[in-house]
């Protein structure tokens, strides 16, 4: 084997003169090539697309991957004319962001989270959201670019079994005479106008509803007596 | 605390935490009693949320 080593200084290939590449072959062939006008190519001398190209016949992957334990490995890849690839090829989630701002995660068992934005169906935002409310609390819930409409709050005990009694379909209507219309409500749900809860200030035993006025802000507090998980949908 | 999960506060909102589960990366939402509001309790409350159906 030969190689090449510098020990005390920096070694530098150089393909000295105007519109050279520095081209990387193995057995005659070429597999790498830094071009003059600094492209980089592996299995590709020629530039269509980018400043990287990674190319070659059939399924063509890059990889990514972190050398800890259990290391995270990312991965973008063509297959063939069929599809591309991109994602975690471990068993991690896939975070997607913008202003280095997670907006967007797909969980290692599949399930996709948008993380406080909106979901938009041809235009037709979709808020929803699940929380866990510990007793005698209240969550503090503000739809982005959204000031009420129609909404579901459904009930969960710990997000499988459907409790009616403290659900509720409801149209609410902000700004400065906040109010809500029932479509259908459980027995122990209630509404209120009142702004602002303390965790405390419904009835207990029940789910308070209460709008927060011009700001759009949903709080529901949690009376039942335990700990419950509610999935909350504005349509 | 669990070692299953991770909780972290989110901004501007004093009751509320984000808890990721270590292994799968899910994210839960929990807000807490004003009164107990730390990372191990908003873990303890997702762990501890009753897993059978109360009836009515």
């Amino acid at each position: 084997m030969s190689t090449v080593k510098s020990s005390s200084e920096d070694l530098t290939l150089n393909a000295d003169g105007s519109g050279n590449d520095v081209v990387i072959q193995s057995n005659g062939t070429t597999k790498a090539i830094v071009t003059a006008e600094g492209n980089v190519g592996i299995g590709t001398t020629s530039f269509s697309y980018g400043k990287l190209e990674v190319a070659d016949s059939g399924y063509v992957a890059s990889a990514v991957r972190s050398t800890d334990a259990s290391g995270a490995i990312a991965l973008l890849a063509a297959n063939s004319s069929s599809e591309v690839r991109m994602g975690a090829i471990s068993n991690h989630p896939l975070s997607i962001r913008t202003n280095n701002t997670e907006r967007m995660r797909i969980n290692a068992d599949g399930i996709v989270d948008v993380i406080g934005g909106t979901i938009e169906l041809n235009g037709n935002e979709i808020n929803g959201v699940e929380v866990t409310i510990a007793d005698d609390a209240f969550s503090t819930i503000t739809p982005t670019g959204r000031y009420g409409g129609y909404l579901s709050i459904s009930a969960q005990t710990h997000g499988v079994f459907a409790q009616h009694q403290y659900s509720a379909f409801l149209f609410s209507d902000f700004g400065n005479s906040p109010s809500s219309a029932a479509v259908n409500t459980g027995v122990n749900f209630n509404t209120s106008t009142a702004g602002a809860p303390t965790g405390t200030t419904g009835t207990d035993g029940k789910v308070t509803l209460f709008l927060g006025g011009t700001s759009g802000t949903y709080y529901l507090e949690n009376r039942i007596g335990s700990t419950h998980t509610f999935q909350i949908t504005l349509i | 605390m669990s070692a299953q999960y991770t909780a972290q506060q989110i901004e501007g909102v004093n009751n509320a935490w984000h808890v990721f589960h270590n292994e799968t990366g899910k994210r839960h939402i929990v807000f807490c009693n004003e009164n107990k509001n730390t990372a191990e309790d908003a873990v303890a409350l997702l762990t501890e949320e009753p897993t059978a159906d109360v009836g009515v």
